[in-house]
């Protein structure tokens, strides 16, 4: 029976998505996202059930009992659906994320109240959920198609909520457009899968035997299988070069749906790079260098254009970007490191495995805390504008507090969440003496360009004098607090104490990575996690860094001091408050312009791939449907074929 | 236990000696400029008389103001730990490098915050240089680092130390350029744009005061004697004797300071354009030396 509640956070997910479309107003809103919440916490305990119990939970679900196969080539009535530590810890990813931005949206969706139809939203926000739960547990490929589809469709809706805004219509069309050109390879690899190998067989484990195989036997096929998913799933996880949807679709959204966009739903592509890397295919030294390679790339790319921005919720859509990057290069490094066989990379490349999944749940984390105060931002100052807003620290401090946390957090300073999984990144690239160590440099320069553009975003929303003048601000409400402190002790927590990502990655290890479980070859300790290579330093580095700050902060704090106020010094003469003012436009201009042929390889590059093939691909499609159009023409194309085919069938 | 009160005795062994370096090289740079300059203690005098002022704080500032000195002093603590200095003694464990590169990033990006979080635009253009200094030399230290870690195929402070007994050229050349990036870190006087003084009045110390600001000072002499260690680690002699260990560590660090202050003493400032051009040169010669290092193997 216990199979069963598989079924009940879908049951209730729809149900809040069916009976909140009927409201209008704020009930709307208030019915969705109290079903979420409550189905959000029954994933969550699903998940870590199933991670913390080795227990895998399975169910075939009939869609029409009496039958047991419709005359179809594929049986469409049956779903499989199964949760193995995979989808688990993908799972409870969407959980905790989808617990917190569902508090969140109580309070935050008031602020379309008779502008937009909160029902929509509450029909949109359910089901989005429902689907990304659904493509997290699917196990068969037909269904897991049919929910990848849907869900862009109804994140679509929601990126496209301020529908009067012609931006955000715009934005949820490239989206929309580029997801379903991703989908296409997609679906046409897995009609390859259906037809070719596994005899319209749709589960996962039986297409599994077929795949592994072919890896050995028809080498052409299984690589250009694994081109073709990797490209398809590319672009929802918003690889370079496919990566242009993201920075305009993520910031249009409602906050807390950007949030599930950024911290979930790109998740889903890492989730199915896990699948077809590690459990379709088994790893090689050529798929991985590819991997990591288009990792670094988009790092590097994603990064160095989050520096320029100056929208707040663009900025950090970019690093979105930037830190799919990481999760893939440790996903490539883990598969060249494997391949390279020996006991010094076994170490490397399980911590390279571990990097990969703990970076995916830490920038779940840490990503949705950013979108979230960037949210609260909004909802009380109305502006994403970076140049104009500032000094929020002093009417907001629980939401500067959290946004400091979360920054530090992704710019990988310990003791947060971000510097674990960054340090794994590095300590299993770098010492690899491979061209991975490069790619591990660049890793680490990137982490001081995030950090040096959270530095903008921190100070230029909280601790800078604004440019206007901003009056009777105040902290944003209770239940919105909740789920910022809620995800910025999250942060801490995952930071301080590596042991509990890296005990509910250690079963995903046993089931995917061919090298068995990674805690064998790691020592955890509070705030950092050391691969166990040479010698291993009997104490955790962490925890004096730790006392030393707090000892020194404290008794600087402690002594007698006296300490007198003044007004900003400004030379003696006295400015207007706001004139005196460095905008963030302004912000590492030199750095900007120091590394300008990067900038403008990216304008050149822009300009051939999109705009030129756009232009041509438009002109050609408009030249074809004139051919079309006319009779004649047709009729002659229609001649010519016949005449060739004749030619062909007599030569 | 015993290994925790050697490290710490370093540490407080650097503590005392930090300011005292920094006086001899006042001492020189003012002989050089033919002045006759001020004891060779003053450096620690000034430093008593900063923590016994009263502070002086903005009416804007945040919380990040107040404590990130105290962050930053304890980010350079720890890294003084990391490094065997007196003794070959140091806090080690495998990746120890990639630590000691974030703790000296991570020092520029409070000092960043801290100092925006003043209120004061000048400290904000200040602290904007000191984050486009501070990215690129990330990059500059982790190649050099990542070129030492592939020399000696080891990732642990301790285990690449010295560098130099197989006088390979990509090890002569990597130790230079190590000796520049330093340089550059140190903020000594073509590069100390941060903190201008007569272009940006002092940038991102100018709302600092009293305490904050001699804790400041003090974090920025630990962090040029952090950076000394590494050098004098790099071409200090595996087979010293232990006990002529700290004289024969003392003599090159003074030999290395009397020579930055030297070269100190002969340049104007630069701009941060021409700072970050500069730099940026330094990268296609440092790939070049790593793929050498990496041949080599």
């Amino acid at each position: 029976m216990a199979e069963y509640a598989i079924l009940a956070p879908i049951v209730l997910f729809v149900l809040g998505a069916v009976i909140s479309s009927v409201f209008k107003d704020k009930l709307g809103n208030y019915i969705s996202s109290f079903f979420s919440l409550i189905s959000s916490l029954i994933i969550c305990y699903l998940s870590l059930s199933v991670l913390f119990y080795n227990k895998v939970l399975e169910l075939q679900l009939r869609l029409i009992p009496e039958i047991t196969k419709l005359p179809l080539p594929i049986n469409l009535n049956v779903i499989y659906i199964k949760i193995d530590f995979l989808s688990a810890f993908f799972a409870l990813i969407l959980g905790i994320v989808g617990f917190a931005s569902s508090i969140y949206g109580i309070s935050y969706i008031n602020r379309y109240l008779h502008k937009q139809h909160l029902g929509f939203y509450g029909l949109n926000y359910a089901s989005f959920l429902c689907l990304m739960y659904l493509v997290f547990i699917i196990h068969d490929i037909f269904w897991f198609i049919v929910f990848w589809e849907l869900m862009t469709v109804t994140s679509q809706f929601l990126v496209s909520y301020e529908k009067e805004k012609i931006v955000a219509r715009k934005a949820a069309y490239k989206y929309f457009c580029m997801t379903k050109a991703g989908s296409e390879v997609i679906i046409v690899s897995a009609l390859i899968i259906l037809i070719i190998l596994s005899g319209m067989q749709t589960s996962f484990d039986t297409v599994k035997n077929y795949t592994e195989k072919l890896i050995v036997e028809n080498t052409i096929l299984a690589n250009v299988l694994l081109a073709m998913l990797f490209i398809g799933f590319s672009v929802k996880a918003s690889l370079v070069p496919f990566h242009t949807w993201l920075p305009d679709a993520h910031p249009e959204a409602p906050s807390n749906v950007s949030a599930l966009l950024s911290g979930v739903m790109i998740k889903t592509a890492v989730y199915m790079f896990f699948r077809v890397f590690y459990f379709f295919f088994k790893p090689t030294i050529y798929w991985g260098y590819i991997v990591a390679t288009v990792g670094t790339i988009t790092l590097f790319v994603g990064t160095m254009y989050a520096i320029l921005q100056t929208d707040s919720k663009r900025l950090l859509a970019f690093h979105s970007i930037g830190q799919m990057g990481y999760i893939v290069l440790a996903l490539g490094a883990s598969m060249v490191l494997y391949s390279m066989g020996g006991e010094s990379y076994a170490i490397l490349a399980s911590a390279a495995f571990a990097a990969s999944l703990y970076h995916a749940l830490n920038h779940a984390m840490f990503k949705s805390l950013l979108f979230l105060t960037a949210g609260s931002v909004i909802y009380r100052t109305g502006s994403r504008n970076l140049n104009v807003l500032g000094g929020l620290a002093k009417f907001m401090p629980v939401t500067a507090i959290s946004a400091l946390i979360a920054s530090l957090s992704i710019s990988g300073i310990p003791p947060f969440n971000g510097f674990v999984s960054k340090w794994l990144i590095y300590s299993s690239t770098i010492p690899s003496f491979t061209p991975l160590t490069i790619y591990g440099v660049v890793a680490l320069f990137i982490s001081a360009v995030t950090a040096a553009s959270f530095v903008k975003y921190f100070t230029t929303l909280f601790t800078k004098p604004s440019a206007l003048e901003f009056k009777d601000i105040k902290e944003v409400p209770t239940v919105m607090l909740f789920s910022q402190v809620f995800l910025a002790v999250i942060c801490t927590i995952l930071g301080i104490y590596p042991v509990l990502p890296l005990t509910i990655i250690s079963p995903i290890s046993k089931l995917l990575f061919p090298l068995g479980d990674i805690l064998s070859y790691v020592k955890i300790l509070p705030g950092i996690a050391l691969l166990k290579v040479g010698f291993v330093s009997i104490n955790s580095p962490l925890i004096i860094a730790v006392s030393l700050t707090l000892i020194s902060s404290v008794t600087a704090a402690l002594l007698p001091h006296r300490v007198k106020k003044f007004s900003v010094w400004s030379c003696g003469v006295s400015f207007r408050k706001y004139l005196m003012n460095m905008p963030a436009d302004s912000y590492f201009k030199p750095f900007e312009e120091s590394f300008g042929e990067i900038y403008s390889t990216g304008k050149f590059l822009h300009k051939v791939l999109v705009e030129d093939f756009i232009r041509n691909y438009l002109f050609s499609s408009r030249v074809l449907a004139k051919i079309t159009e006319n009779f004649a023409a047709m009729l002659t194309l229609f001649v010519l074929i016949i005449i060739l085919m004749l030619l062909l069938h007599l030569g | 236990m015993e290994y925790i009160a050697i490290v710490l005795a370093n540490i407080v062994a650097i503590l005392i000696i930090a300011p005292i370096i920094d006086g001899i090289e006042r001492k020189i740079k003012a002989k050089l400029q033919c002045r006759k300059g001020p004891p060779i203690l003053q450096t620690w005098y000034d430093l008593v008389k900063l923590f016994r002022r009263p502070s002086i704080v903005t009416e804007e500032y945040s919380l990040a103001y107040v404590i990130s000195p105290y962050i930053i002093f304890a980010n350079m603590t720890l890294a003084l730990a990391l490094v065997p200095s007196f003794t070959r003694i140091s806090l080690s464990f495998f990746g120890d490098i990639i630590v000691l590169v974030y703790l000296i990033a991570s020092s520029s990006i409070f000092l960043a915050i801290g100092s925006i979080s003043s209120g004061n635009v000048f400290a904000t253009i200040g602290a904007n240089r000191e984050i486009s200094l501070a990215t690129l030399s990330k990059l500059l230290m982790a190649l050099v680092l990542a070129t030492f870690a592939t020399l000696k195929r080891a990732l642990t402070l301790g285990s690449i130390f010295p560098i130099i007994p197989p006088y390979t050229l990509s090890a002569i050349i990597s130790i230079i350029l190590f000796a520049i990036i330093a340089y550059i870190d140190c903020y000594k006087l073509p590069f100390d744009i941060p903190e201008a003084e007569p272009e940006i009045i002092d940038g991102i110390l100018v709302e600092y005061s009293g305490k904050s600001l001699g804790v400041l000072k003090y974090s920025t002499y630990l962090k040029r004697i952090l950076l000394f260690t590494i050098i004098v680690d790099l071409i200090l002699p595996r087979n010293i004797p232990t006990l002529l260990l700290p004289i024969s560590y003392f003599t090159f660090l003074l030999a290395l300071s009397i020579t930055y202050v030297c070269v100190e003493t002969y340049f104007g400032r630069l701009r941060i354009d021409q700072a970050l051009k500069f730099m940026k040169t330094m990268v296609p010669i440092l790939l070049v030396v790593w793929f050498i290092a990496y041949l080599h193997y």
